[in-house]
């Protein structure tokens, strides 16, 4: 499989909208991170990608067709913090029986690693504190090695020490395998090292999407006294603005680097997180 | 080589500017080559395409070269290069500032003069 295709996605839970006309386009090979807030719809997504649930209006394509068939089926793999799997496995059978349906699932490799980060695979996945679960259904989701794996909030409940292991085990599986990783997560500074291109969504929408690096560098705060903000307010595309002790701050959207800034006006970047905080604001409005 | 988070400098960019520090402090010299996307992907825990436009941009500016199938080297004469880029930018990164702080703190030209010949001597 090479693309997904989101076609106009709606999806109405009742007389909640969930989502609204979602379009993207995801592609094989790239680490993308969907990342919105609580609710914003990141889940309902995803399961309507892999086919969980079916949208109100629109249509998912894989690589052009419309039905995800057997063979399709086993390149997506679709990850969840719900308990979806049976508690009373163990996460040695767990491993096992998803091995059974991804060919290129690593046995040795998915025991190594579980091993690693101190959970014993005989365990019963009821068994499990919510972090450990977590990471068993993370490590098993990448150990299937599918062209999509696709992980919805995969750091919930790791500690530090846990989340930084899992950073470097989702690097490990793309470097071997050049699959599509999606990490959805509303903790946005700390995966964005892993990333290469951010779908931001928010109430339904997708409000951004880019290449990392284009978004970060195309995103400056400009700081300066009221008086003398006006004009770059007036000729720029702001995204926030804040005021302070007669000092404006300004984030602004600008592909190209500012130069000849008037004396006293200063100029320095924003993060992967102040930008999705400064356009979230900026929707609230 | 290190990288820094908090720095709002963009992560390929820090990439990029850690290994002409190295070049430059000949940890990497002419003619070797230099760590891998792959290498620097797995070091730093970064997105393999981040780690790629550091050095791409190093060849793209021709301090660096690659050898198919074996990978990137410094090329003959990068370190020259990379310090003459260096002291184009040299004025705009330290010495504006500088003379803008001081220009604040009414520090006079002939005392940052004698400034910068004291801090020299005492470097050596």
């Amino acid at each position: 499989m090479q693309t997904i295709n989101i076609c106009d996605v709606s999806k109405n839970y009742r007389d909640v909208l969930a989502l609204n006309k979602v379009n993207l386009e995801l592609h094989a090979g790239k680490i993308y991170g969907l990342l919105g807030r609580n609710g914003a719809g990141k889940s309902t997504l995803l399961k309507i990608i892999a086919d969980r649930i079916k949208p109100t209006s629109g249509q998912i394509l894989y690589d052009g067709k419309t039905i995800l068939d057997d063979t399709t089926s086993r390149q997506l793999y679709f990850s969840e913090p719900d308990k979806t799997f049976p508690e009373l496995l163990k996460v040695k059978e767990l491993c096992y029986y998803t091995s059974q349906f991804y060919p290129q699932f690593n046995l040795d490799d998915a025991r190594q690693i579980i091993h690693n980060f101190g959970i014993n695979e005989k365990k019963r996945l009821n068994q499990l504190s919510t972090g450990h679960f977590a990471i068993v259904r993370s490590i098993v989701a990448l150990q299937t090695r599918a062209r999509f794996i696709f992980l919805d909030e995969p750091t919930l409940g790791h500690d530090a020490v846990n989340r930084e292991l899992f950073y470097s085990e989702v690097l490990r599986i793309y470097r071997e395998e050049q699959n599509t990783i999606v990490l959805s997560t509303h903790l946005i500074d700390e995966i964005s090292n892993l990333l290469e291109d951010v779908i931001f969504i928010d109430r339904g929408q997708i409000f951004l999407e880019d290449n990392l690096e284009n978004i970060i560098t195309s995103h400056f705060y400009l700081t300066g006294p009221s008086e003398k903000m006006d004009q770059i307010e007036k000729s720029n595309s702001v995204i926030e603005k804040k005021e302070n002790l007669g000092f404006v701050s300004l984030m602004v959207q600008q592909s190209s680097e500012i130069h000849d800034l008037p004396d006293g006006i200063n100029i320095s970047r924003a993060s992967l997180q102040d930008i999705f905080v400064a356009y979230s604001k900026k929707r609230d409005n | 080589m290190k990288l820094n988070n908090q720095d709002q400098k963009p992560i390929y960019l820090q990439i990029q500017e850690g290994l002409e520090n190295a070049i430059l402090a000949e940890t990497y010299a002419e003619e070797t080559q230099i760590p891998s996307t792959t290498e620097l992907s797995q070091a730093f825990q970064i997105n393999p395409a981040t780690a790629g436009k550091g050095v791409n941009t190093l060849v793209d500016e021709g301090f660096c070269y690659k050898k198919r199938g074996i990978g990137i080297f410094v090329k003959k004469g990068a370190r020259e290069m990379l310090k003459n880029k260096r002291r184009t930018a040299f004025k705009e990164t330290y010495l504006y500032p500088l003379i803008k702080e001081a220009r604040q703190l009414d520090i006079s030209e002939e005392n940052l003069i004698q400034w910068i010949k004291e801090a020299e001597n005492a470097d050596n």
